[in-house]
């Protein structure tokens, strides 16, 4: 704890005020969206890692409990950048115009990774994506500025 | 190229598009690649640990597995086998890819969520700050009385309010403009019902005549007054119940629930949660459809009444001037017939004497054999003391109605009073426990808190909230909701959102966009009460009026001032916009309040003191307290003692000198007394005074700039233009089938 600056606790409060019930702290089952809202990045495997639970009701976090796990996660490295990002989406850029299938980005959303599922998918193409033109491309580097742009809740 | 290549497909077949991969040149179709390299390599993902890990070599065979993504909603026109021949790096790219995407999509979507509950916190602490105001008026008469024990014992003589409007008859007079033509008889039957909801869900042409309005109004005073003070219900012949909760002046959110749920009738019976009227724009035309459905369907429609069923709440939250808009002529004597059908709503609802259904909720104190046996007549306000005829006033009785009225539930145990609302209680899970066991009940169904789902169950299933009025604070605010129950009394509910076709283009963003715009125009109206409280505390930090402080002082100054408790920090940006993310330019924050959408906002408001002066029954009952010897007259000593209460509960209101010299001014004859009349004068010229010297303020300000600031920044003026535009439910004629209706089933 003695590492999280204070500012960054103050954050870290107004968050739980938001999120959370006073003395009791946040449920587990938020732990994932309240460092996400403090701008961190964590897979869905490190929340699980880190004691996020998937039903409400089962575990709370209190500040001092959450704030060491605030700053570990802020200690993971492959926060990935924009660049590094872009290299992967060229792979599927074959014409090498910065535009890609979208029903491929719709399918490695779908199936890799931690994949979203399908209502998801519509919720972020309708935010952050254009419209796919005739031939069902989609210019990614768009999108990815969109998707990272989003107005930061702290600074 | 592989035949089975969808590439070749694609240029092969007709009518399919032409996609880039050209058909010519095969080696670059990516399907071609992978089967190039061969099936025998197995699938790899990321594992937990992070590291690559073999998945088993799927037993599908390609046709299979082509067809089940074929199945996959139709999205796949052009499918490329998953992973299976791709290389090790390549496949691990694209799983770091897809990871990264996912992973920001999933930290976009927790942003928005705080938004979202931002907004929501910003809504209902606003919300409940004005109705403190309200319950501050019961604290105050509590005081007064207190502090004039002749009147607690000898009683409010005020026998004339108890002889009804029912008994006396007034004069209707023409109103001008469009009048619905439908003619009304006694007893209203179905059809009846059928006509009024023709007429009422019209855009124009809606208004009943006022002889029919006062015909509903009697005939469901008359018939309500028969009533018990908790209405018995009971599933043994519909086999089903259904509840609903506010409704707040949203009549196509009940067109909606009737739609959808139909018509009340022996088979399907309603009870209806109170909060009918008020912050809505069809509030007459809610609460008369209620009426007409009760006397229509007479054993099928339970009405509960809400703390909004209340002459003193519609002053502040808008009933009473919708009333005064629809019939300029009628309206005095309209409202007091209103006043008589709220004095006899039932207090709540015992459902198979299993299940309590009230507004509000219940205390550690609430007691339901006591609550059955007062006479609830008297209570014409509930935030006025009841009428009393002689008796002495029993403070207990009172509260246990205003427990019943304004509670709300808590999280954590115990009882204690609701500082938020400034009136009932919250009740924890303790409370509840002991109160089902002590009234053997098995579980509370109550309203009184928007929801985003339009419902929210509670300690431990026991307290059911449901609440019917969809897009109550904004448009996609949050959901309607109402409840059915089977014989069993197991819940199952049904989520709305009417005109919904008005709000379906939108996306997710932009609906929170107008919610956020809609959550700060109220936040800045609230913050207005304060401005010039906050230029000082502000320009106290910044004694090199720079214009700029540190955003903890940013946040701990509006927090001070504004007592609202709202996470100042995250809303920084947009109550000061354009700001660096180093210190706060609060002259941002004062401009803001300053645009004209604001000013002309808070203008269109009503504040607690209009609420009291307008509300000459409450001056008049003030009026009766001080005079406790029913003189007729009031001392200017009894005066000076009740001016000294009021403006200890009164925020705003003038000084006690300013209120005493009115009073003086009005003792014509110089005797040291004060009759009603001039009483009443007294407070009509006092807020005549106070009106006029709000618009001379106003008027200053906007001649003369601020010594501050000459310009408000771009900043300021591209937000104030955002929240003067932002969008509005277009009025059009209702239509019910125009929602968004979802069952959720059995307990979510």
């Amino acid at each position: 704890m003695a590492d999280v600056p204070k500012r960054e606790v103050e954050n870290v409060e107004f968050v739980f005020e938001v999120m959370g019930s006073p003395g009791e702290g946040i449920d587990a089952v938020d732990l994932g969206d309240a460092l996400r809202a403090l701008n961190l990045n964590p897979t869905l495997a490190l929340i699980e890692k880190m004691g996020g639970t998937k039903k409400r009701n089962e575990k709370k976090i209190k500040l001092e409990e959450f704030l060491p796990i605030y700053s570990q996660v802020k200690k993971e490295k492959e926060q990935g950048c924009y660049e590094d990002f872009i290299e992967c989406l060229k792979l599927y850029d074959k014409e090498e115009n910065g535009t890609m299938l979208l029903a491929e980005l719709q399918h490695a959303l779908l199936a890799l990774g931690e994949s979203l599922d399908d209502e998801q998918v519509e919720t972020l193409f309708a935010d952050c994506m254009d419209p796919e033109d005739d031939e069902g491309m989609i210019p990614y580097s768009q999108f990815i500025q969109r998707l990272m742009s989003d107005p930061v809740v702290f600074d | 190229m592989l035949r089975s290549c969808v590439c070749l497909q694609r240029a092969g077949g007709g009518g399919g598009k032409r996609r880039s991969s050209s058909v010519e040149d095969a080696s670059s179709c990516r399907s071609s690649e992978i089967e190039r390299v061969g099936a025998s390599m197995q699938t790899t993902t990321l594992g937990t640990n992070g590291q690559p890990q073999t998945l088993a070599p799927q037993p599908n065979t390609r046709a299979s597995s082509l067809l089940q993504l074929f199945h996959r909603k139709g999205w796949c026109k052009h499918f490329r086998k998953p992973l299976r021949g791709m290389s090790a790096t390549r496949v691990e790219k694209s799983i770091r890819a897809a990871i990264f995407i996912q992973k920001w999509f999933r930290r976009h979507q927790a942003r928005q969520e705080m938004r979202k509950r931002c907004n929501w916190q910003i809504f209902q602490n606003v919300e409940y700050a004005c109705e403190q105001d309200q319950a501050e008026l019961y604290k105050f008469f509590n005081d007064l009385i207190k502090h004039m024990p002749q009147a607690a014992e000898a009683g409010n003589k005020s026998n004339s309010q108890r002889c009804s409007g029912l008994e006396k008859s007034g004069t209707l007079y023409e109103e001008s403009g469009d009048m619905a033509r439908i003619e009304l008889t006694v007893p209203i039957t179905k059809s009846h019902i059928d006509l009024l909801i023709d007429v009422f869900r019209k855009k124009r042409g809606n208004r009943l005549h006022p002889k029919y309005v006062c015909l509903i109004l009697r005939e469901a005073a008359k018939s309500l007054k028969q009533m018990p003070n908790l209405w018995m219900v009971s599933t043994a012949v519909s086999q089903q119940v259904t509840i609903c909760g506010d409704l707040h002046g949203k009549l196509d959110d009940l067109l909606v629930v009737l739609y959808k749920n139909g018509l009340p009738s022996a088979s399907n019976p309603y009870v209806f949660n109170g909060d009918f009227v008020d912050r809505g724009k069809r509030g007459l035309e809610v609460f008369l459809l209620l009426l007409s459905l009760y006397l229509a369907f007479p054993n099928s429609v339970f009405l509960n009444r809400g703390n909004h069923e209340d002459s003193v709440m519609n002053a502040r939250y808008g009933f009473i001037r919708e009333v005064e808009g629809k019939y300029p002529r009628n309206h005095k004597y309209l409202l007091s017939l209103i006043d008589e059908v709220y004095r006899w709503l039932p207090l709540g609802s015992i459902l198979n004497n299993r299940v309590l259904i009230v507004h509000g909720g219940f205390s550690d104190t609430t007691n339901l054999d006591l609550i059955k046996s007062i006479d609830r007549g008297k209570y014409v306000s509930i935030l006025r003391p009841p009428l009393m005829d002689g008796e002495a006033l029993d403070k207990a009785e009172w509260q246990q109605i205003f427990d019943v009225m304004w509670s709300d539930p808590q999280a954590s145990q115990g009882c204690k009073p609701n500082q938020l609302r400034g009136a009932g209680v919250w009740f924890g899970p303790d409370t509840t426990e002991s109160f089902l066991k002590r009234h053997r009940l098995s579980y509370v169904i109550r309203s009184h808190e928007c929801k985003p789902n339009g419902h929210e169950f509670m300690h431990d299933n026991k307290v059911i909230t449901i609440f019917s009025a969809s897009n109550y604070y904004a448009i996609g605010s949050n959901k309607g909701a109402y409840m059915r129950l089977n014989n069993q009394l197991v819940p199952h509910f049904v989520q709305y959102i009417s005109a919904a076709s008005q709000t379906k283009e939108l996306s997710f963003k932009q609906r929170m966009g107008i919610v956020e715009c809609a959550a700060l125009k109220e936040l800045a109206v609230r913050m207005r009460e304060h401005r010039d409280e906050l230029e000082e505390e502000f320009q106290k930090y910044d004694p090199d009026d720079s214009g700029c402080i540190t955003i903890a002082k940013w946040c701990f100054v509006m927090e001070s001032v504004t007592k609202l408790g709202l996470p100042w920090r995250l809303l920084r940006e947009k109550l000061a916009p354009g700001t660096d993310s180093q210190s706060v330019n609060y002259i941002r924050t004062l401009d803001l309040l300053d645009t004209d959408v604001i000013m002309k906002a808070e203008a269109d408001g009503t504040s607690v003191m209009d609420a009291l002066y307008a509300n000459k029954a409450s001056l008049e009952t003030i009026f009766n307290i001080i005079d406790a010897d029913h003189s007729g007259e009031i001392t200017l000593d009894e005066f000076e003692k009740a001016i000294d209460l009021l403006v200890a509960h009164m925020p705003g209101v003038y000084s006690k000198n300013e209120m005493l010299e009115k009073c003086r001014m009005m003792d014509l004859n110089g005797d040291g007394k004060v009759d009603l009349n001039e009483f009443l004068e007294a407070f009509r010229l006092s807020d005549l005074h106070r009106k006029e010297q709000q618009e001379e303020y106003l008027r200053k300000r906007s001649t003369t700039k601020s010594i501050i600031s000459q310009h408000p920044s771009d900043s300021v003026t591209k937000l104030a233009d955002k929240i003067s535009k932002n969008m509005v439910l277009i009025e059009q004629d209702i239509d019910p089938t125009d929602c968004e209706a979802k069952d959720v089933g059995q307990r979510s």
